[in-house]
């Protein structure tokens, strides 16, 4: 990065860090902050310093929060009955988006991946099963993604909750809505046979 | 290069920007491959299950002469071992040690068509529901033998003389199993039972061999380890995952 500025460089060495960025991106992010009212920028800056200082991750379900605990735990018109396990915090955002789910959540931060080297000892499953063993939770929601990865972490949760007495369900797999069945592959259709239900 | 099709197993994706994914394949007629798949982790993806790890897949591929990474353009699910997953915690970190067993042992873009029928063996045997470890002791001393790698259960390594029957003892200077006479050996020992187990090991297909497998394949465990690391210099790292899964699995 020899043919710029010191500090245009170095923010575009910053940006190119981030994931799915690469050089030309950074480059154009960087020219457009160059561009930007001083205003915007000095936004963009605190919101990034500050950002870091301000979150932590929830005591109870291990989300995003701003104090010790997140919004969900929080919340008084939620059912403490329902527990919904995902995998990254992302997830718990886009469950939220469908407002069908009125639960709580628990955030395992990952998936069991032998590959990564990541197994349960890596994951947040210990506060999950206190939670279930201090009673009250009828229903664990297996919302892990639907991966080789997604699929082991299901069923090895399973096999650690079902003793402990709740109801343990995994989200259906199957079809994407507006999509057409004669693209289906053949495990993404058998999904959707296993999950049907009656009408 | 023009563009190709072969059949293919997934052993392992990348995330890739915010939507794709790069694939890391071993073809059956151009060895281990990279290629984009665009799309693929977007939410209307063609792939679909199609690149789980260690799916069968006939997959198009094109790009430019000599680059690091190709394209993937059609690609057909030919049989999926996503299932294998939901057998349980244990299966599915199989799979993933199995694949990082083949990536690990596979030479880019060189034709092993033996590894490939070998992969394809062990992995349809485990999607309908062979035991994982005899699997895994199976393919590991099927892919060392297949390298050259694997030491003769028959014939001396330092005398080249016959070995005599029972137990097999190992010498790790002469990278090998050694007879009476040229001992003290310096390596672990494998009982006569495990010997007979190898003996089936390379006799027979993987289903066959894990309907009814030798309990004394798990002394086998430390020894293929020790192979494997000499060889790659390193330790793979799905393998303690899969120990500790197959563990709390079996108690």
């Amino acid at each position: 990065m020899q043919d710029y500025p010191a500090p245009l460089a170095a923010l575009v060495d910053e940006l190119r860090r981030l994931p799915g960025i690469g050089q030309k991106t950074a480059q154009r992010l960087a020219f457009h902050l160059m561009k930007a009212p001083e205003a915007e920028v000095q936004r963009l800056a605190q919101a990034l310093s500050g950002f870091r200082a301000a979150l932590r991750l929830c005591t109870v379900c291990n989300a995003v929060a701003e104090g010790e605990l997140c919004a969900c735990c929080t919340d008084p018109g939620r059912s403490d009955r329902t527990l919904c396990v995902v995998e990254e915090p992302l997830n718990l955002v886009v469950v939220e988006r469908t407002r069908d789910f009125k639960g709580r959540y628990h955030v395992l931060h990952g998936a069991l991946s032998p590959l990564s080297g990541i197994g349960p000892d890596e994951l947040r499953i210990d506060g999950l099963l206190e939670r279930v063993r201090a009673g009250g939770v009828e229903e664990v929601i297996l919302a892990t993604s639907p991966t080789v990865e997604g699929e082991a972490t299901a069923v090895y949760l399973a096999r650690l909750l079902k003793p402990l007495g709740p109801k343990v369900t995994r989200i259906a797999m199957g079809l994407p809505v507006g999509s057409d069945l004669d693209w289906a592959d053949e495990v993404t259709l058998a999904k959707a046979l296993e999950g049907r239900r009656e009408y | 290069m023009p563009p190709f099709t072969s059949d293919a197993l997934v052993l392992r994706t990348f995330k890739l920007g915010e939507t794709s994914k790069v694939v890391v394949l071993l073809t059956r007629d151009h060895g281990k491959l990279r290629a984009v798949a665009r799309g693929a982790r977007g939410p209307r993806s063609r792939y679909q299950s199609s690149l789980e790890t260690l799916s069968e897949v006939r997959v198009g591929l094109y790009g430019r002469q000599g680059a690091d990474l190709l394209r993937v353009g059609e690609c057909e699910l030919l049989r999926s071992a996503f299932p294998m997953a939901g057998r349980g915690p244990d299966a599915a970190a199989a799979l993933s040690y199995f694949a990082e067993l083949l990536d690990a042992f596979a030479q880019e873009a060189q034709t092993e068509d033996a590894v490939y029928r070998l992969a394809v063996a062990v992995t349809r045997a485990g999607e309908d529901g062979g035991a994982c470890t005899p699997l895994a002791r199976y393919l590991e001393a099927w892919l060392l033998r297949l390298h050259g790698l694997y030491p003769s259960i028959d014939r001396c390594a330092r005398c080249d003389g016959a070995l005599p029957g029972g137990r097999l003892v190992y010498h790790s200077l002469a990278h090998g199993f050694i007879c009476d006479g040229c001992s003290p050996a310096s390596g672990p020992i494998l009982s006569e039972v495990t010997r007979q187990g190898l003996r089936r090991l390379f006799k027979e297909a993987p289903a066959t061999f894990v309907a009814d497998a030798p309990p004394a394949l798990e002394s086998l465990e430390a020894f293929h380890r020790a192979l494997i690391e000499r060889h790659l210099e390193r330790e793979l790292r799905s393998l303690r995952v899969f120990r500790e899964l197959s563990r709390e699995v079996t108690g």
